[in-house]
């Protein structure tokens, strides 16, 4: 089976540009960007690209920038995608990046005072400079506490009567210094708790691709029982996140009965989850090394059987319901090309017909021996990403019925010796809303040096406005709902020049 | 809505009655961690150990105080993990509303001995209690010198180039 | 107390969501808050009671002022999870206030990481009269 693999090229930045250029023209997707304040070590800062190609696995394209001259030429126009991650690196480290487009900032508050900037060394996680003056809140009263909300986020709407002409996204409002306070304050064993409260939803492969990045630059063997333990638990959550939306949708659509379903049938996973881990959420299991808690209880798992009867019943009744149907189908299209430009990923990309999933195409963990399908629609609606949902369902239960079977036994932990500094790694994983990357140099003294995690909903919020255009305002919910936004995780760490022909209106996404 | 009738029909009626009668917890179950205050030895490991500082050390007055705040603590069970006495344990308590910090606050404070030379406090009388009887169980005879580890280096130091000499 | 209903505002001021997928867990089948009188509102001005999760970002407090200051008295202020109790594991980060009580009042605290919903019913038990606070503050001196 195919295993992973992991480059690391270091280029001048004046040549930045053209390899990136030639990678993306050969097909490579790009992932995301990281930059570093290496100035304690050698007076620069670094701007690392991450793309994958296949069949060669993640390229990690790093320019060193000299500190009297940190800057770069933008990279947007080669790909779209990069947008957030470059904004990101301009606010939280100051690098410079010429030729963005001028906008507000994107994830520090407005009234943040300007030069200060969070992810430099000279910063220290626990300061909090005096703010510059009260924020002023635009718009509508309503602010970012809409009724319909559950996180807070909010979408600014351009509209033409009632059909959506454009749409901004103004969010950061979870962004809680995780990475900041990872390098600040805590020890190696100690980030995998901070990973998993990145989200309540995706936790455990935030922890699972933190330890792994560590066991990679270590060069730490976690043995296979851990592995298995692992997946059996990130295929637990992939299951539990996606009943989730699946609820989510239909209370969005206005069919509630489906939404208490979908939640009565999660409840049982949650329970299992339970009674492996010692907590409905949270499992807590991952060290640097290894698991803590061994699996014994399989013979609870006979449960497994019929669950995937109910939920096949369950399905049925879905796809039975015309009001669902109607509602969903047709309506907040993402186009090939687009998904393509835009670098989504995910069940996103699989609805309109991208075909990627990180633990077919880079597998970690006991990914490499199990057998599943991956599933692909071209329509990119609403419906067919929760078709595309609701099949990864039941592919993953019989996984956790391939892992119960043919899980070896042996040690769950490894051993741990010294982690050596300032080695820099990668590691990607799939989590339910997509690919999921955590990049890391290790440090000195039990702690880290830089630690970048790049959710799945990072890189599909940003086709939000494409998916909007052209729709009515009444199923703008809905379409936000669909793609499963996580903002949590998004924020760890639209307003267009105002139209004079359009009327702007506030609509707050919801997200439950 | 065929479908939907008959699957309201086949559930039934699935809500526990929770908080008319008392709901259980699995065997495992990460609830409120207690220090216990019989064994605890005032390391201070699982200080070190808890990602969101919830257990915190203070020295003073000759007491060491270990407070443990559950309002910050994460159920993670690292402290448990940690513990070499087992004193902390989970329980499977999870019913923990208050309405004052002061309630979620567990206060242990456990005397201190002074360093023979040098005499300021560097321990707590347990844990030296307890180091002479791991000592002793695997033979090893152990004097009755107390002393910080500066003034024990120090003193080492000095016995070495006394033997060179 | 025990006779009325109480109508409950759910504000998240930047938590990780597992507190929040708790709250709404308790509003289905399995839990069922509603025989207890609650119910979710849309809006501050209907609510008695405010749900509070997460550790209040720096970017989330003023909305956070103005959300309770629309709750019309009486009121209350439930925060629920030790993010909201306290900060959490981000207690001290550059982007935290540090805990729900650095912004408004607060009047019962629900640790948990996320707490369970029996938990989130026990709270809204305790204030409706049903149940006893458990918990109490132990100190031991040697």
């Amino acid at each position: 089976m195919r295993g992973q693999s992991y480059s690391f090229l270091e280029v001048d930045p004046e040549f930045l540009r053209k390899y990136v250029k030639e990678l993306v023209d050969s097909g490579a997707r790009f992932s995301t960007s990281v930059a570093v304040d290496e100035r304690p070590i050698n007076s620069c800062f670094s701007h690392s690209y991450i793309l994958f190609l296949r069949d060669r696995g993640y390229i990690v394209v790093t320019a060193k920038l000299p500190s009297d001259r940190a800057g770069h030429d933008t990279l947007t126009d080669i790909v779209p995608g990069v947008e957030w991650a470059e904004r990101e690196a301009m606010e939280l480290l100051g690098i410079k990046i010429r030729g963005l487009p001028k906008r507000r900032r994107l994830i520090l508050p407005e009234n943040w005072p300007n030069n200060v900037h969070p992810l430099r060394k000279d910063f220290d996680y626990n300061y909090r400079p005096v703010e510059k003056a009260e924020i002023e809140v635009e718009g509508l009263p309503i602010g970012p506490y809409h009724p319909a909300l559950h996180e807070p986020e909010s979408f600014r709407l351009y509209v033409k009567g009632e059909e959506i002409v454009d749409a901004e996204y103004v969010g950061f409002l979870v962004h809680r210094g995780v990475e900041k306070v990872a390098e600040g304050r805590l020890t190696y064993n100690q980030i995998p708790f901070i990973a998993e409260r990145i989200c309540g939803i995706c936790g455990f492969i935030h922890s699972t691709l933190y330890c792994n990045a560590v066991e990679r630059a270590a060069g730490i063997d976690v043995p296979e029982r851990a592995k298995w333990i692992r997946s059996f638990m990130l295929e637990l959550e992939r299951i539990h996140s996606h009943l989730l939306l699946v609820g989510v949708v239909c209370h969005l659509a206005g069919f509630d009965t489906g939404f208490m379903h979908a939640w009565r049938l999660r409840e049982e996973f949650m329970r299992l989850a339970e009674r492996i881990s010692g907590n409905r959420k949270t499992y807590g299991m991952n060290l640097v090394g290894g698991v803590r808690r061994d699996l014994d209880n399989i013979a609870a798992l006979d449960f497994l059987k019929d669950s995937r009867r109910r939920i096949d019943e369950y399905v049925n009744m879905l796809m039975e319901n015309r009001l669902l149907i109607k509602r969903c189908e047709g309506i907040g299209v993402l186009g090939r090309q687009d998904a393509r430009k835009i670098c989504v990923v995910g069940p996103v990309a699989r609805a309109s017909g991208v075909d990627i999933d990180v633990r077919r195409d880079s597998p970690y963990e006991a990914y490499g021996e199990l057998s599943f399908r991956v599933p692909v629609h071209m329509e990119g609606d609403v419906l067919s990403r929760v078709i595309v949902r609701l099949e990864e369902i039941r592919e993953s239960i019989s996984m956790l019925e391939q892992i119960a079977d043919r899980m070896p036994k042996g040690p769950i932990m490894a051993e741990v010796r010294e982690i050596p500094p300032l080695v820099r790694s990668l590691a990607a994983g799939e989590a339910p809303r997509g690919e999921d990357i955590h990049f890391l140099v290790t440090g000195r003294d039990n702690k880290i040096y830089r630690w970048r995690v790049r959710a799945p909903s990072y890189n599909n919020i940003p086709a939000l406005p494409l998916m909007l255009r052209g729709n009515l305002i009444a199923d703008a919910p809905l379409i936000i709902g669909s793609i499963d936004p996580c903002f949590s995780c998004t924020d760890r760490c639209v307003v267009l020049r105002d139209g004079r022909k359009y009327k702007l209106e506030e609509v707050v996404g919801r997200r439950s | 809505m065929r479908r939907v009738l008959k699957a309201a029909v086949e559930t039934g009626v699935v809500t526990r009655p929770y908080p008319f009668v008392p709901s259980e917890v699995p065997p495992g179950f990460r609830g409120r961690p207690r220090i216990d205050f019989d064994n605890c030895i005032g390391c201070g490991a699982c200080a070190s150990a808890c990602p969101p500082n919830a257990i915190t050390i203070e020295e003073g007055d000759g007491f060491r105080r270990i407070s443990l705040f559950l309002g910050r603590c994460n159920f993670c069970a690292r402290c448990e993990e940690v513990c070499p006495v087992k004193a902390v344990k989970m329980t499977g308590e999870f019913e923990l509303s208050s309405n004052n910090k002061e309630d979620l606050c567990q206060i242990l404070e456990l005397k201190m001995v002074r360093c023979s030379v040098c005499g300021r406090f560097f321990a707590t009388e347990r844990e030296l209690k307890r180091a002479k009887e791991e000592l002793e169980k695997k033979g090893i005879r152990v004097e009755e010198i107390v002393m910080c580890p500066e003034c024990r280096e120090r003193a080492s130091a000095n016995l070495e180039s006394l033997a060179r000499r | 107390m025990d006779r009325r209903s109480i109508w409950i505002f759910h504000l998240n001021t930047g938590s990780c969501n597992g507190c929040d997928i708790e709250i709404l867990d308790v509003l289905t089948p399995f839990h069922d808050v509603e025989r207890l009188g609650a119910k979710l509102v849309g809006s501050p001005r209907h609510a008695d009671v405010m749900l509070v999760t997460g550790p209040v970002t720096v970017k989330t407090a003023e909305a956070v002022r103005r959300a309770y200051e629309a709750v019309p008295h009486p009121k209350a202020v439930v925060a629920i999870g030790s993010c909201a109790c306290s900060g959490g594991i981000f207690y001290d980060s550059y982007s935290t206030k540090g805990g729900v009580d650095n912004v408004i009042p607060v009047d019962i605290y629900v640790p948990g990481c996320p707490p369970r919903p029996e938990a989130i019913i026990h709270a809204l038990a305790v204030m409706k009269g049903i149940a006893e606070m458990k918990v109490r503050r132990e100190a031991y001196r040697e």
